[in-house]
């Protein structure tokens, strides 16, 4: 029998499948992989409707769920491969992936940037510049203080303008 | 004193408490060069937006197309509140999905292959493939839930482009999962797929159909009621 919670959190769910599945594509850098880490966030999210409590916001439960999921993919896969630290294998992929990447414009440069940032930069750029979420919001998602969330998002930002340029990043996108 | 970056960047994304946002501005309008850094920082946020902003929604993968399917069912169905009697389905949501084989992704040699077993439901006409005589009289006649012959109904809908439509499962060695909808004077058939082993009429996670209906888009899941009165008055088209 579905109790209020479960009707409650299958619309959440339906209603947020675009901006999880943005969010997934910030974290894995292909809509194949972003795919599946949305199933698999939605289904271990089925699995525990039980624990969510609605007066706690929906995606930044399910936001949390999916982080953790990915934080253990990565991590197991650098358990398969030895001496490589999980922010040097990330940036490894992520600079694997910028090679074959057709970057040929502003945005893919941006894109492309983002996608070789260290993983909990691209969460936070994720959460904060590409789904609009607010810092305290993130914070409360990646389980970090406010402070951490603003140095890392700092520190991502400075690296994706060090490779894109500031000046193309204003005149040439016309924003 | 210099403001921080992470001031100023906190200040562009508009997360400052009023008091530190006049000390800002006031460092702003005293050293202009701070206002590039805002401007900078708020055009990496408008790129970064942009740049995960899909031109088009990117189609769906088959396993979250089907559990998407599901869940939009599971939603709709309290809203139309189908009588307790029928069957609701098990929610299940295996991790893996199974293969199906989707006849329109595999064209007519696969096609001949799935007439050999189910030759007897499914024919071509110019248009495809459509229900042949017998399963278009069962299309018609059949109320949902029930079996007749090898056909299991298992839901009807109403699709986004209006047209009723009909899920169903021939119950032959192969086990033969379909869609069809009702196009003119034929039951036009959607998708024609094999059922993976273990596959249940009503099982929501596993179902290779779902993919399908998620395509259609389902406006309106038909109640028993709404069934038998388009049997009794043919599947005819809404006015």
């Amino acid at each position: 029998m579905m109790t209020e919670t479960d009707l409650l959190v299958r619309r959440g769910l339906v209603e947020l499948l675009p901006r999880l599945r943005r969010f997934a594509l910030v974290l894995t850098g292909n809509q194949a992989d972003a795919d599946d880490l949305t199933q698999a966030g939605i289904e271990r999210a089925l699995e525990r409707t039980h624990q969510y409590r609605p007066a706690y916001k929906l995606e930044t439960w399910i936001y949390k769920i999916m982080q953790n999921m990915w934080i253990d993919q990565m991590r197991k896969a650098v358990r398969r491969g030895p001496h490589v630290e999980l922010e040097h294998a990330v940036q490894a992929v992520g600079e694997d992936g910028r090679k074959t990447l057709e970057v040929s414009d502003m945005l893919n440069h941006v894109r492309a940037a983002i996608e070789t940032l260290p993983e909990d930069q691209r969460a936070v750029v994720g959460l904060v510049l590409v789904d609009g979420q607010s810092y305290k919001d993130a914070a409360e998602i990646l389980g970090a203080p406010v402070g951490t969330i603003m140095s890392r998002l700092s520190r991502a930002r400075q690296k994706i303008m060090a490779r894109v340029g500031a000046t193309s990043l204003s005149s040439e996108s016309g924003l | 004193m210099k403001p921080s970056d992470e001031i100023l960047m906190a200040y562009a994304d508009g997360e400052l408490p009023e008091s530190d946002r006049r000390q800002v501005e006031q460092w702003i309008a005293a050293n202009p060069e701070f206002e590039q850094v805002v401007a900078d920082h708020r055009a990496m946020r408008e790129a970064a937006k942009a740049a995960f902003e899909p031109g088009a929604e990117p189609v769906l993968s088959a396993g979250l197309a089907g559990l998407v399917g599901d869940l939009q069912d599971s939603v709709a169905a309290p809203v139309l509140a189908p009588p307790p009697k029928r069957r609701r389905r098990r929610l299940a949501w295996p991790a893996a999905v199974a293969a199906s084989f989707l006849m329109g992704a595999m064209g007519t040699q696969f096609a001949s292959v799935q007439m050999a077993s189910s030759g007897t439901y499914l024919d071509w006409d110019k248009q495809g493939l459509v229900a042949h005589r017998q399963l278009a009289r069962m299309l018609d006649q059949q109320p949902g839930d029930t079996q007749a012959e090898a056909i299991v109904i298992t839901a009807s809908f109403i699709a986004d482009d209006g047209r009723y439509c009909r899920q169903f499962v021939i119950e032959d060695e192969t086990r033969t999962g379909a869609i069809a909808c009702r196009g003119g004077q034929n039951w036009d058939m959607i998708t024609v797929a094999v059922l993976p082993a273990g596959y249940q009429a009503a099982d929501g996670g596993n179902d290779p159909l779902a993919a399908t209906a998620v395509r259609l888009g389902v406006k309106e899941k038909l109640s028993p009621e709404q069934e038998a009165e388009l049997i009794r008055r043919g599947w005819e088209a809404p006015r």
